[in-house]
């Protein structure tokens, strides 16, 4: 949930990168803290473990600037990837605001995609959310690689094994080389935004 | 003329023997002043005769380094200086030597003259063309995160020592590209780049190390790794025209699997579905954005490591922040057992004391709506720093905020075009935002830059406020 500060009229947006481990979820933010390095002010946490991977979450906050009087900060988390972190991720999710559902686009990487939104569900239920009535982006990432030889999915099928029920809009992208990763960012920041607008501004 | 046979000559070859003698074996401080003193007097009789002046400046300069330098390889400073010397004697000594036979003395001199001069010179870099060289071997053994990284940061040092030599520095730029190729590609690299790698090496060795080498012999060797380097990058660049069939999966050859959240969705026909909206990303716009990314991020690079705080640091960290909120609950459910611990209820329960401090909170609902411009703009605004993928839009008028002029050496430029952007809905207007802020950021790294370190930038930035001011023209008319 946004957290309002009446007082202070400081706005906290949550929002939370998930998918499958190793989809690059952490690179996305490592993208934008770096273009937006001078600008955001702020510093990313990044808990890893020692091979490099996510260990509890990433977490990324910005101050966009005032909207209306109310000064908006967002704040970016990642969940881990691994099976075995599923009750961290549960965790990350609670007050969740907007959600990017990052997914990749190797071939072999197709049932998990899957599996790990169905997950998704599941775990926002477990906080009273329901993902179809939440704020969401679908973002296909490692779209570079089929410059690789490497098989990936099209993004038609992508469209078919994720986004046939929920219908959010979705990217292509690059995290790794910073292709849409910011019209990602723009387009969950603006949708979290309106989803709080009428009670808000 | 230098006559052997006067008796001054005679005396001051003596007395030169003696203290010759005497530091040959004692290299000691005071006897050099002595050895020198008579080098002097030699030098005197000597005078007009440019061989043995030569080979006496010889004699006086390496025995100065010899008294001053007592880490360097004494061995072969002492052969070389007792070479000379001999060669010096065989000169003056024997009274039949034609003059070829002179000069071919002398010549042999002066190559091992040359030869210490130039193991003197290489010293400091011995040890890091080693360490180089072995880091190589090991790449040969295995390419791998470490190997790879051990050589760059070996060919990066001997960069910075050696950045005013174009010679060694060009096979080290070739180094450099073929260590960053390996990196990236690790384990499927292409086998020719160690190899590659191996050559370019020895070359640069041979160079160094071996002193005999004109300098057209270098320049040759040097040509010939460049061209190697050419040919092994046609190699490896990925072919531009690549048939249709190899990229992309046949759709038809991949298997039917049923849609995420089929189970949960009211939605009955799924197939028929319509994509609502997908932004893709071409191969165009990847490269557009590398490069745009690329000339942000020019000047100074911090540690990559740098944006991300130590573990620890955060953790010990007394400030509370959302972070220690979160890593107090992921501890908790490690504690309580996750039942307990990640039960929804545990999240509300923070939020009574909230209430008191003048929190609200609202909960987040899709009703697929439109942000209102003000979002729409804020959002813009703080994005675009030169991003190209967004698409000129159209702006309301600017906000408070937005009329504060910005401070800087071209912050009004930047002011002014963004106003023109939003006010006017002008064409081209947002490629010269994008140019001045690259500017700008450019001018922030380093406020005393000179437009002919940047030709290209000033121009194209010029001849875009040109075509701007144009069609400004062009409206009001
Ligand atoms: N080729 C390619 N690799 C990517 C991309 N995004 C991430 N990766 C790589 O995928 C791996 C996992 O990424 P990471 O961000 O840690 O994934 P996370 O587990 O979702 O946080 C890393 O090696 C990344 O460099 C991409 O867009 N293209
Ligand atoms: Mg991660």
């Amino acid at each position: 949930m946004a957290l309002v500060n009446v007082k202070t009229k400081e706005v906290q947006v949550k929002i939370v990168y998930y998918g499958p481990g190793r989809g690059g979820k952490t690179t996305n933010l490592e993208y934008i803290n770096k273009k937006y390095r001078e600008r955001l002010k702020t510093q990313m946490v990044s808990l890893k473990t020692h091979d490099d991977r996510t260990l509890f979450f990433d977490f990324l906050p910005f101050d966009v600037g005032k909207i209306k009087g109310f000064q908006i900060v967002i704040q970016l988390y990642t969940v881990p990837g691994q099976v075995k972190y599923n009750e961290t991720r549960k965790v990350v999710l609670g007050g969740v605001d907007g959600i990017v559902f990052v997914a990749d686009v190797q071939l072999n990487q197709r049932k998990r995609n899957i599996e790990s939104l169905n997950q998704l569900y599941e775990n926002l239920k477990t906080h009273q959310l329901d993902l179809f009535k939440m704020p969401l982006v679908m973002q296909y990432n490692k779209i570079d690689l089929k410059n690789q030889n490497i098989p990936i999915i099209p993004s038609r099928i992508m469209q078919k094994d994720l986004n046939s029920h929920l219908k959010a809009p979705a990217f292509e992208a690059s995290a790794l080389k910073g292709g849409n990763v910011i019209p990602t960012l723009k387009r969950i920041v603006s949708m979290t935004l309106a989803s709080i607008q009428d009670e808000l501004f | 003329m230098f006559d052997i046979k006067a008796p001054k000559t005679k005396e001051a070859l003596a007395q030169f023997n003696h203290e010759f003698s005497i530091f040959i074996r004692l290299e000691d401080c005071e006897n050099i002043a002595d050895l020198f003193n008579t080098i002097r007097l030699l030098q005197n009789l000597a005078r007009g005769n440019k061989i043995l002046e030569a080979l006496l400046r010889m004699i006086q300069s390496i025995s100065a380094f010899l008294n001053k330098n007592k880490a360097f390889d004494r061995k072969l400073t002492l052969t070389t200086l007792t070479a000379i010397k001999e060669d010096f004697d065989s000169i003056i000594y024997s009274a039949s030597m034609s003059d070829d036979a002179s000069i071919k003395a002398y010549r042999h001199s002066l190559s091992l003259f040359h030869d210490l001069k130039h193991r003197i010179a290489l010293a400091p870099y011995q040890p890091l063309l080693e360490e180089l060289k072995s880091a190589i071997l090991s790449l040969e053994w295995e390419i791998n995160p470490d190997t790879t990284h051990a050589f760059s940061l070996k060919v990066n040092r001997l960069k910075m020592k050696w950045q005013s030599n174009k010679l060694y520095d060009s096979f080290l730029n070739i180094l450099h590209a073929l260590g960053q190729y390996t990196h990236k590609k690790k384990a499927s690299a292409d086998e020719e780049a160690v190899v590659l790698i191996r050559t370019v090496y020895d070359h640069l060795e041979t160079i160094v190390t071996k002193p005999g080498l004109t300098f057209e012999q270098k320049k040759s060797l040097l040509l010939d790794d460049i061209q190697r380097y050419r040919t092994f990058k046609a190699k490896i660049q990925p072919k531009k025209t690549r048939p249709a069939a190899e990229k992309p999966i046949a759709e038809a050859d991949i298997p039917e699997l049923k849609p995420a959240l089929s189970q949960f969705s009211s939605q009955t026909d799924s197939a028929s579905m319509e994509v609502d909206e997908l932004v893709s990303l071409s191969d165009e716009q990847l490269v557009a954005q590398e490069i745009e990314d690329k000339n942000l991020k020019s000047a100074p690079i911090q540690p990559p490591s740098k944006p991300k705080t130590d573990v620890m640091d955060d953790l010990f960290n007394p400030k509370a922040s959302p972070v220690d909120d979160l890593l107090d609950k992921i501890h908790l459910m490690n504690v309580l057992g996750k039942d307990k611990a990640a039960a929804p209820g545990m999240m509300e329960s923070q939020e009574a004391g909230f209430e008191e401090q003048g929190m609200k909170s609202y909960a987040p609902g899709k009703k697929d709506q439109q942000p209102i411009e003000e979002i729409t703009n804020r959002i813009d605004d703080f994005f675009d720093i030169g991003s190209s993928a967004a698409p000129a839009k159209k702006k309301t008028p600017p906000a408070p905020d937005r009329n504060k002029i910005p401070k800087g050496p071209i912050g009004p430029l930047v002011h002014a075009v963004n106003r023109a952007s939003r006010e006017l809905n002008l064409p081209n207007v947002n490629e010269i935002s994008i140019k001045l802020s690259q500017l700008k950021t450019a001018l922030k790294k380093d406020p005393n830059i000179r437009i002919a370190d940047k030709p290209g930038e000033f121009n194209s930035l010029i001849d875009a406020i040109d075509s701007l001011v144009n069609t400004m023209i062009q409206g009001m008319k």
